[in-house]
């Protein structure tokens, strides 16, 4: 059978059923907004996460030299000498949650210190009055925390260790479940577009039901019949799809450009391309696509008997 | 070409069975009626010869295939060996006349080539020229049986099965579609008609086969529809 055989079929159904096949473009190009932007969604958090966790350090301080008439901190009865700071840095050198880390000497912390804090504070500060450190880069920091800080807190010559904001940590978690959120909501909506495409071919194939019968009677084989049905489908999600990703594109204009625009341009929320949009997109139309295709092909072998 | 042997068919819902144990024999080429009262089975021979329905008991040969036992995926194939025409012509509305006709060569994948230089062949030959681009709904009855019986013809059937052709017609058209089926039938094409037009039937003088409640009680050559009725 020829394709514009086929495809004249496919014309003049799409035509008698435009309200249909309306319905059925602008239910696909929702649906696939939402998967669409759900896993964009995903991808930013993913950027924001990976950001994040990036720069998570560490902290192990030194002991100081103590002061006199102050209680030592941790297991502190003197500075900490160098044999203890390169048998630490042994250990991490060995250590397989370490992935890098550096050395904050006092000098270090105090000219760093003075970056931080107005000049006249800066200025009262001195040399020892900061202890050495080291900043460290654990491989998951998620994970391996715990296990570094009873491995390294007792240890000579350390005074104690520390991990950067719990706070950020919290706000990746709400983040987490925003993008679990909007993964059940985009399958929920999805599952309600394979009901309508279902059901809209179910109906439609009632409408044609008089000619199809013609068509087999004259020798048309099922898949000639059915084929109309499907590349229809497949057609109306295709422009659902296009639909949806001018959708996304704008979507992701307004929030990213418009109402976190600030964060957006100082770098502290990562910002998505074209190239993030596009794979979002995509990926919600192969999903669309390839959905609507079992769908039409299961409707048409299990529910309609054309 | 055409055997049945021994068919019976109950349909699901019915009490006795539509078809009870009809043998019969139809050679290529042959011109055959099927007559019989309303309700004594013609139809569901021609439907078990497309293979619309299947026969409960008995096999039914058609071009030395048993369609009873035919797989589902063949079944196109067996159709496109048969014209069909009906008592309510089957046109595909929203196609026209052309489209119609062209509909049975799309479905054996004849090239547009073909079909732009077959189909108004075939329409001429039914006395259709210049109607091509009409629509069914902008012809007459027998115009429109015309067009059906194009598109039966049109891929050179071996079997014409026509139920009641001109059920729908005056004499005078079913008078012309009468001489268009003999001549389809003279190019070799057997044709089976079921008919309850009797001055159709006496007219052709061809083979008669009468059905009784779902028994064959009489096959005639050369036979007239019968006295008295
Ligand atoms: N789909 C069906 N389901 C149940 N019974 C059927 C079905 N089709 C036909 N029958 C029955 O089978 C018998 C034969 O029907 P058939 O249609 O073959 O008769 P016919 O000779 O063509 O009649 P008519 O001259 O009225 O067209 C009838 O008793 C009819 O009621
Ligand atoms: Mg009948």
């Amino acid at each position: 059978m020829r394709a514009s055989f086929v495809m004249s079929g496919v014309a003049s159904g799409i035509r008698r059923n435009m309200t249909m096949t309306v319905a059925l473009v602008l239910n696909t190009a929702i649906t696939l907004f939402f998967v669409g932007g759900s896993i964009l969604a995903s991808r930013e958090i993913n950027k924001f996460n990976h950001d994040y966790e990036g720069k998570l350090n560490v902290s192990i301080y030194l002991c100081p030299k103590p002061v006199q008439g102050q209680t030592p901190l941790g297991n502190c009865r003197s500075r900490y000498t160098d044999a203890q700071r390169t048998s630490l840095e042994e250990q991490f050198k060995k250590d397989p949650i370490i992935k890098t880390w550096a050395f904050i000497s006092e000098t270090d912390a105090v000219v760093r210190y003075r970056k931080t804090v107005p000049q006249i504070v800066g200025n009262n500060t001195t040399i020892g009055d900061l202890p050495a450190s080291f900043t460290i880069h654990l491989n998951d920091i998620k994970k391996d925390y715990p296990t570094f800080v009873k491995e390294y807190r007792t240890q000579p010559g350390v005074s104690g260790t520390s991990s950067q904001s719990t706070v950020l940590k919290t706000l990746l978690n709400v983040i987490g479940r925003v993008r679990l959120g909007s993964f059940v909501l985009a399958i929920v909506v999805l599952i309600a577009s394979v009901l309508l495409i279902a059901n809209s071919i179910q109906v439609a194939a009632a409408q044609r039901k008089n000619e199809t019968s013609i068509m087999r009677l004259v020798g048309a084989s099922r898949w000639m019949t059915e084929l109309p049905f499907m590349i229809e489908t497949i057609i109306a999600t295709f422009v659902g799809g296009l639909i949806a990703l001018g959708l996304i594109t704008l979507g992701k204009e307004f929030t990213l450009n418009n109402i976190f625009k600030v964060p957006v341009q100082n770098g502290v929320i990562p910002n998505l391309d074209a190239n993030d949009i596009l794979i979002a997109g995509g990926l919600g139309m192969m999903a669309g696509l390839v959905l609507a295709a079992l769908t039409a092909f299961a409707t048409l072998r299990f529910y309609v008997k054309l | 070409m055409i055997r049945l042997d021994n068919v019976t068919k109950v349909y699901p819902a019915g009490a006795r069975p539509a078809l009870d144990s009809v043998s019969l024999d139809i050679d290529k080429g042959e011109f055959v009626f099927l007559i019989g009262a309303s309700g004594s089975g013609k139809s569901t021979v021609l439907r078990l010869l497309l293979r619309e329905e299947l026969p409960t008991r008995g096999s039914v040969m058609v071009d030395s295939r048993n369609v009873g036992r035919l797989p589902a995926r063949k079944v196109p194939d067996l159709r496109r060996k048969i014209g069909c025409v009906f008592q309510d012509f089957r046109l595909l509305p929203k196609k026209s006349v052309f489209e119609n006709v062209a509909f049975a060569l799309e479905v054996i994948n004849k090239s547009p080539k073909t079909i732009r230089r077959t189909v108004p062949e075939v329409l001429d030959l039914v006395g259709l020229t210049g109607k091509a681009q009409r629509m069914p709904s902008e012809l007459s009855g027998g115009e429109q049986q015309r067009v059906a019986i194009a598109r039966a013809f049109v891929n050179r059937p071996l079997v014409l099965i026509a139920d009641e052709p001109t059920g729908n017609l005056d004499p005078d058209t079913s008078q012309g579609i009468m001489s268009l089926l003999e001549r389809i039938n003279r190019t070799g094409t057997t044709v089976v008609m079921a008919t309850h037009d009797n001055n159709i039937v006496d007219a052709m003088r061809r083979r008669v086969i009468e059905l009784d409640t779902g028994r064959i009680i009489r096959d005639q050559n050369r036979g007239v529809y019968g006295v008295g009725r």
